[in-house]
């Protein structure tokens, strides 16, 4: 068990460093450097813990990177540490984010500028479908699963039912269903 | 508080508890308490901000800071932050505390299989939500087809994806295909 492995608890210097360079490192998607700096860089996690940990934090609602730095920054520095992470992974990106906002609300009078950003907002769309299709390769295949993903689509997409219809009627009967069928095989 | 920052802090606090899924998963809820039942932005604004708020790095989450700040300034940005981040990760705290005895719970298996379909659904309906935002008709639509297609196919970094759009979005525009 982890908890009879002695485990050197990380410094607050350590922490805030570590998921500065996470924030900063994650262009286009922040798995890949909270691995790189988590798990091969900084060794505060085995890959193993790395997965238990993605695990618990992608069913917890919110962010999951945000719900991990809450995490490792209370297992290691209590609740100082889950602030620290949590201000430093969001420090650099809220900075650039700035940055970016400044940019484009002083050139948005260009027609150039509107059409890039009209492009890009389409070509985004086109990102999220093509990561939900990547997605949908590690849902189980069967009956259930596509009835519970088409009427969470079906739902918020095209009645635009408010989220909370979603977590309180489908996601249950999606868990209960689960855990029926469980019991019986 | 000025007004548009209350009305920023509610619809995030609101959202934030039933955040399943992540913020790609999310963008419906945010589209529908921005622009529909609070009309802090425009369709044009909201698909624009979906596309700046990738261009940063970080978590996706840092989409809410992005519609904070075109809304309301910093004080929306930093009022739409909270609101988003703190319900979660005090959740998070409470649970990082007891994880010893939940870790291999069979019950977190199951919530985990379970969910999965119901985040891919939340995430086609936030495609399509983008891309009705964005607009643009038939140039906008096939843009956005190209993009998904090139994502399944290649898993690139997004950002070329981004980029690639805005050199089309200009192309577009002055080819006359795409009325702004």
């Amino acid at each position: 068990m982890d908890q009879l492995r002695v485990k050197p608890r990380l410094s607050l210097w350590n922490l805030a460093s570590g998921f500065l360079l996470i924030g900063l490192l994650g262009f286009g998607g922040i798995a890949a450097s909270a691995n790189y700096i988590m798990v091969d860089s900084r060794k505060w996690l085995t890959p193993r813990e790395f997965v238990e940990l993605f695990g618990i934090c992608s069913i917890l609602p919110g962010g999951n990177f945000l719900n991990a730095a809450t995490m490792i920054g209370d297992e290691n520095q209590g609740p100082w540490g889950s602030l620290t992470c949590l201000a430093s992974l969001l420090l650099a990106p809220l900075v650039i984010l700035l940055g970016i906002a400044l940019v484009y609300d002083h050139y948005s009078y260009l027609p150039d500028v509107r059409a890039a950003a009209s492009g890009a907002a389409s070509a985004a769309a086109g990102i999220i479908f093509g990561t939900a299709a990547r997605l949908s390769r590690g849902v189980e295949r069967n009956l259930m699963s596509a009835i519970f993903a088409a009427s969470s689509f079906i739902a918020i997409g095209v009645l635009r039912w408010p989220l909370w219809v979603i977590v309180a009627l489908i996601c249950p009967l999606a868990i209960g269903w689960t855990l029926y069928r469980g019991r019986r095989e | 508080m000025s007004d548009d920052v209350s009305k920023l802090f509610w619809a995030f606090l609101s959202t934030a508890v039933f955040a399943i899924g992540g913020a790609s998963a999310l963008i419906p809820e945010f589209h529908r308490q921005i622009v529909d039942n609070y009309a802090l932005m425009t369709n044009a604004q909201f698909a624009s901000a979906v596309a700046l708020a990738q261009l940063a790095p970080g978590p996706n989450m840092l989409i809410v800071s992005f519609i904070g700040w075109q809304v309301a300034g910093l004080p929306g940005l930093l009022v739409s932050t909270f609101a988003i981040v703190g319900p979660p990760s005090l959740l998070a705290f409470g649970v990082g505390r007891v994880m010893g005895g939940v870790k291999d719970s069979p019950v977190l298996a199951a919530v985990k299989v379970s969910l999965a379909p119901i985040v891919v659904g939340m995430m086609v309906a936030s495609g399509l939500v983008t891309a009705q935002a964005a607009g643009h008709g038939l140039a906008g639509y096939a843009l956005t087809a190209a993009a998904g297609a090139f994502m399944l196919l290649f898993a690139r970094n997004p950002l070329w994806v981004i980029g690639a759009g805005a050199l089309l979005g200009i192309l577009a525009n002055r080819l006359g295909w795409m009325t702004l």
